[in-house]
């Protein structure tokens, strides 16, 4: 070992008591909380990349139509107007929002040193959650939408769903409340909020828009209130939990600094529910609204700078491991997008630029490097992670960990690399008088085929990640005398075929 | 030296603790650099100073963050100019019969260009056939029609009505020179008529009454 690696910083030579570590619970209850998380979480992650297949061939669909309007335009259910939010709701809520949910319950369970709380509890939630989504994406392509972004299910859908999650839920909350270590742990605080903040922010919005709405302006400011929230209130601080565990335990070497992280924390439980009206610059809303979500996204940079110098000093000196540990790639893929997003959507919120892009790909863009390029990447590298030790089995081929990794890294950079300039180049042509909006349009036409390409891509990446959860979980079924606390289930990927 | 914090990761240049997953991570105390704290202390005096200089006193009324000045109360119900607002309600509303050039369909819809039903002196007629509509015939600038005409009451405002009346009756290229009609004449005519809708649309015979 490196004497670097052993050696992070001076003050850790004399280490205070809090931080010399966490020895953990003893091997037996390890797995007594692994045997309780099996089930849910395992239907929550294989559920979680079913729906991740079904939308990416929904995105693909809807990509392709964008520049070859003709495409099936036979059935009503195949147009473009039903698959577009059938694809955004199985990604947002089918796939990201179920790994979400698996990865929360197993590092509430693990972090608190608590069994889940009835864990058929949470099974039958993880069924009722799919069922509502079954419902909801019917409706969807039957033509049942309410037209509001991100809560197009019909709004009896929307009852089922938040059921499902408090049954999840109520699984965690023992685990959730309890405190083994003097001092609770920074993932802790992260999904300890997340987990109060995403019932807020969906009832909220299902009341206010579905079933009590609010009129005019005031309703798209709810529903941007509402989209930019469920990034910035659920999955950024599932993702910054998962990140916050899995870098440190990944490397072996404990978080940069405390201090850091609670600033990264706090900032966000500051600053991060004011956001949202910075989408609506030039509408008729009152200024402040709009000016209020820009300060705060201004603030907010605070917890990304944070955060992201903080997993980066964490990291430092370590990078050497991303050749070999397949999974901390999604991870230190993923906090980097972290950083990226965040910046750039503090860019996107300032009115001089704001009237540059708003309207156009970019901001499908800015979705995809937030919930995709930060969010899914470290659930990909959570799920790979965590998988093993649920079953009790290892992954069959790091062959296929780092070809999915790869395919999903370029395939990002594609989608990235085409459509940030490419909703730059639409915005600006937009803005300019002379220029017909025709012409606009057939200038986005490029960006929108080299966007179809990296579609394809990424769903080459998907369609290696969900053969490889198949062929895990085949083997484990033809294996299934095996104990589940079997040694080398605990091997992490490893490249080169070093792995059992 | 303290201890090596233990992996758990089997990476072949480090040994492998006994039990790797017994191990949780925590956060190392230190203090935060001074630049970070300088960094940030910077983004807090831009966001604050972003929304002092552009919260427009968090009035509700003012929609352009760099203006101080509310808008003028009432401005906007007085500043209305009938004759641009009848001209756009005239496009969607009337031309889809009575044609953009007023002539109407010869036989089917009457013209309203030189219509002595149009001009008339007291507007009070035409208010009413726009409010209820008319069915029957009718006879405009020598030729009979028999068309019905639908009932405006319930989809146009008194304001609405009054920009329409003026529009027609002041259209130059028609050679229009009747007065203007106001929303309160409009208003008036729709409380005495409130009663008309059950009975249906006008007929010609019983417009004179109305007088």
């Amino acid at each position: 070992m490196k004497p670097a690696s052993t050696q992070p910083c001076p003050e850790w030579q004399a280490p205070s008591p809090a931080d010399a570590g966490d020895p953990g619970c003893s091997p037996a209850s390890l797995a007594a909380i692994d045997a309780s998380c099996r089930k849910p979480i395992l239907l929550l992650f294989g559920a979680g990349v079913v729906w991740l297949m079904i939308g990416t061939v929904l995105a693909l669909l809807a990509s392709w139509k964008l520049h070859e309007p003709a495409l099936l335009t036979d059935h009503a259910w195949l147009t473009f107007g039903r698959i577009r939010p059938a694809h955004t709701h199985a990604v947002v809520y089918g796939f990201a929002f179920q790994a979400a949910m698996g990865v929360t319950l197993w590092l509430v369970s693990r972090l608190g040193r608590t069994p889940l709380w009835h864990p058929g509890i949470a099974t039958c939630g993880a069924l009722f959650w799919n069922l509502g989504m079954v419902i909801g994406t019917a409706a969807l392509l039957g033509g049942e939408s309410t037209g509001i972004e991100w809560l197009e299910f019909p709004r009896y859908v929307s009852p089922i769903l938040f059921a499902s999650y408090a049954l999840m839920g109520i699984a965690g909350m023992p685990a959730l409340g309890s405190r083994p270590q003097r001092r609770w742990f920074v993932s802790q605080w992260y999904l300890l909020a997340a987990v109060f903040w995403f019932p807020w922010l969906y009832s909220t919005a299902n009341i206010l828009l579905l079933f009590e709405p609010v009129r005019g302006a005031a309703q798209a400011t709810v529903n941007w209130w509402y989209g930019s929230n469920l990034l910035a209130l659920w999955f950024t601080p599932v993702g910054l939990g998962a990140l916050y565990y899995f870098v440190p335990k990944r490397i072996g070497q404990p978080v940069h600094s405390h201090a850091l992280a609670v600033i990264g924390f706090g900032s966000l439980a500051l600053w991060g529910g004011w956001g949202g009206m910075q989408h609506l610059v030039g509408g008729p809303i009152p200024a402040w609204l709009v000016t209020v979500s820009i300060a705060a996204g201004l603030m907010l940079m605070t917890s990304v700078a944070a955060n992201a110098v903080n997993l980066h000093q964490t990291m430092a000196g370590h990078f050497h491991r991303l050749r070999q540990d397949l999974a901390l790639r999604f991870m230190v893929f993923g906090g980097m997008s972290f950083a990226l997003a965040g910046l750039c959507g503090m860019l996107m919120a300032l009115r001089s630029i704001s009237e540059i892009t708003h309207f156009t790909h970019l901001t499908i863009a800015h979705a995809h490097h937030g919930l995709y390029a930060f969010f899914s990447m470290v659930m990909f590298g959570s799920i790979y992670s965590i998988a093993p030790r649920l079953t009790g089995c290892p992954w069959p081929s790091p062959r296929l960990i780092s070809l999915h990794f790869w395919t999903a890294a370029v395939g990002l950079l594609l989608y990235l690399g085409v459509l940030i300039p490419g909703g730059i180049a639409q915005g600006l042509a937009m803005n300019s008088p002379d220029i017909p909006f025709l012409e606009v349009v057939r200038g986005t036409i490029p960006y929108l085929r080299l966007r179809t390409a990296a579609g394809f891509v990424l769903a080459a990446s998907h369609t290696v990640f969900f053969v490889h959860l198949a062929w895990m979980t085949a083997s484990r079924v033809r294996d299934r005398d095996r104990p589940l606390h079997d040694a080398t289930a605990h091997a992490i990927p490893i490249s080169g075929g070093s792995a059992p | 030296m303290s201890a090596p914090i233990p992996s758990n990761t089997p990476a072949p240049e480090e040994p492998r603790r006994a039990d790797p997953e017994g191990w949780e991570p925590t956060a190392v105390h230190r203090p935060l650099s001074v630049w970070m704290i300088l960094a940030m202390g910077g983004l807090m005096l831009w966001g604050g100073w972003y929304l002092a200089r552009y919260s427009a006193g968090f009035h509700p009324l003012i929609y352009d963050e760099r203006s101080s000045v509310p808008p003028p109360s009432g401005a906007a119900s007085n500043s209305v100019d009938l004759l641009i607002m009848g001209k756009r309600l005239y496009a969607d509303t009337c031309a889809k019969c009575h044609q953009v050039n007023g002539e109407g369909v010869l036989g089917q819809y009457p013209p309203l260009a030189g219509s002595e039903w149009a001009t008339a002196a007291n507007p009070t007629q035409a208010i009413a056939i726009i409010f209820d509509g008319l069915q029957g015939p009718i006879q405009v600038k020598g030729i009979t029609y028999n068309n019905p005409m639908v009932a405006w009451r319930d989809l146009l405002s008194d304001t609405q009505i009054a920009a329409l009346l003026t529009y027609i009756r002041q259209q130059k290229s028609w050679s229009h020179r009747a007065s203007a009609v106001t929303p309160e004449q409009v208003a008036a005519v729709r409380a005495a008529t409130k009663h008309r809708p059950p009975l249906g649309p006008w007929t010609a015979q019983e417009l004179p009454s109305l007088e």
